[in-house]
């Protein structure tokens, strides 16, 4: 039995509605906001796993722990090894560790490096894309790095990672018709340089299995284009001439 | 998100399970949002400092283990001394009226403005109470934990937290203008008891 009366309580209840809405409209995140946290957090989750089993199968090849430890710069490791590997990686998406940030592929650090560089994408659509393109000719060229260095398992990363990037490029950018079509006219640019890399690496299934991610994501490309009604991609002229913000 | 599936959850992101640990990030980011906002003077600190309560728990939660401190109690903890980190080092100082302000877009005029008001009054009210009594708010009714949970939050004990929590209702009833019970209860138990069923 409450000591208070109705009018009283309804008083109590208008100072909590009014706590509410003040949080409501100034405490609380944003979407975006929210989101961008999300992303950072779960990318430095994501990172410190890669790292945490890159370093525990380093251990496996190498035996002992103290092989590894020498190896990594680590023999004084006093703290966990999760503990170690969420550092690590804050460290990197601090962005205070270029070296580790510039991991080649097929280094341990090399699928954390693709996740924060996922996390840190703009959200701006134009600018994401741009920066899309951007990644996706930095994978390109560590594959033609690693061809031309005969590195089998830094060519097969970059074109993994390659190949992801270009799907989470498809499904991102939306169904804007320039858009769509200034990635189109990206990925046939990707698809005759592997081609060529082909014809120099005979042999090598990850090279096809790129080119293939490529043509479908044209083809899905094609397909929303379709769909969104908003103009075909193929009926615009190739490049980016018409793109806002771009030369 | 009941008690049980929150255990379950830890349990798993403790062994490591990402799904898991975005569920939990799911649940208390925007209560841990809203809280630390309420503590510091930008909104660009408020979302770096949420994000790094989260790698922080992550960090922590190895070391977690229930035994009667409920998670929420832990991870608002962690938030708490979070922000006095951040305070100490950056010479900062506790700011309630946040920078922006948003509004339902399909909101008109007349009403974004009363609402505005309503708002900038909270705010000025918010000022008049202590510190402790500011945060056992923030803690109550802007992140929703319970009296326990706010209590392991701030290391008090749980009628540290009633008492702190009576008191700042009256001071805010009293800033906001809503009228004192014309026939107060008898005690401060009574009032506090009242409340707290109200408030939850």
């Amino acid at each position: 039995m409450s000591a208070y009366t109705n009018d009283e309580l309804r008083q109590l209840d208008h100072v909590e509605d009014m706590l509410e809405a003040y949080a409501d409209a100034r405490l609380s995140p944003s979407g975006p906001v929210l989101a961008r946290i999300r992303a950072n957090a779960m990318a430095m989750v994501a990172a410190s796993a890669a790292i945490a089993a890159a370093i525990a199968a380093a251990e496996s090849r190498a035996g002992e722990p103290a092989a590894l430890a020498s190896r990594w710069r680590l023999p004084q490791l006093q703290v966990p090894r999760r503990a170690f590997a969420l550092g690590l990686a804050a460290t990197m998406t601090l962005g205070t560790s270029a070296a580790v940030l510039a991991a080649p592929p097929g280094s341990p650090f090399y699928n954390a490096r693709m996740a924060i560089e996922g996390a840190l994408l703009p959200t701006q659509v134009d600018a994401r894309l741009a920066a899309y393109e951007e990644h996706l000719a930095q994978r390109v060229a560590e594959a033609q790095a690693a061809a031309a260095s005969g590195d089998h398992v830094g060519l097969e990363a970059a074109l993994a990672a390659y190949a992801r990037e270009v799907d989470a490029a498809v499904s991102d950018i939306g169904d804007d018709a320039d858009r769509l079509a200034h990635l189109e006219a990206v990925l046939a640019k990707h698809v005759a340089v592997l081609t060529a890399l082909e014809a120099k690496v005979p042999g090598e299934a990850s090279i096809d299995r790129a080119i293939e991610s490529s043509q479908k994501a044209v083809e899905k490309i094609k397909e929303k284009a379709r769909k969104g009604g908003g103009g075909r991609p193929t009926d615009l002229p190739s490049g980016s001439e018409n793109l806002p913000g771009r030369d | 998100m009941d008690d049980e599936t929150l255990d379950r959850l830890v349990t798993e992101a403790k062994a490591g399970d990402r799904e898991a640990f975005g569920r939990i990030f799911d649940a208390y980011a925007v209560p841990i949002h809203r809280f630390i906002a309420s503590r510091v003077s930008s909104p660009s600190d408020a979302e770096d400092l949420t994000q790094l309560v989260f790698v922080k728990a992550l960090e922590a939660l190895p070391r977690y283990e229930a035994r009667g401190i409920p998670f929420g109690g832990w991870l608002f903890r962690l938030a708490r001394n979070t922000i006095i980190d951040q305070i100490r080092t950056r010479r900062d100082h506790l700011s309630l009226v946040a920078a922006v302000t948003r509004e339902t877009e399909d909101t008109g005029p007349e009403a974004k403005a009363v609402l505005r008001e309503d708002l900038d009054r909270v705010a000025r009210a918010m000022t008049e109470l202590t510190d402790d009594q500011r945060e056992v708010i923030a803690l109550r009714f802007f992140a929703g934990l319970s009296v326990l949970e706010a209590a392991v939050a701030m290391g008090r004990q749980e009628g540290t937290i009633r008492g702190l929590q009576f008191r700042a209702i009256a001071s805010l009833r009293r800033s906001l203008g809503i009228e004192t019970p014309a026939h107060a209860p008898s005690s401060a138990a009574a009032v506090t008891a009242a409340t707290m069923q109200v408030l939850r």
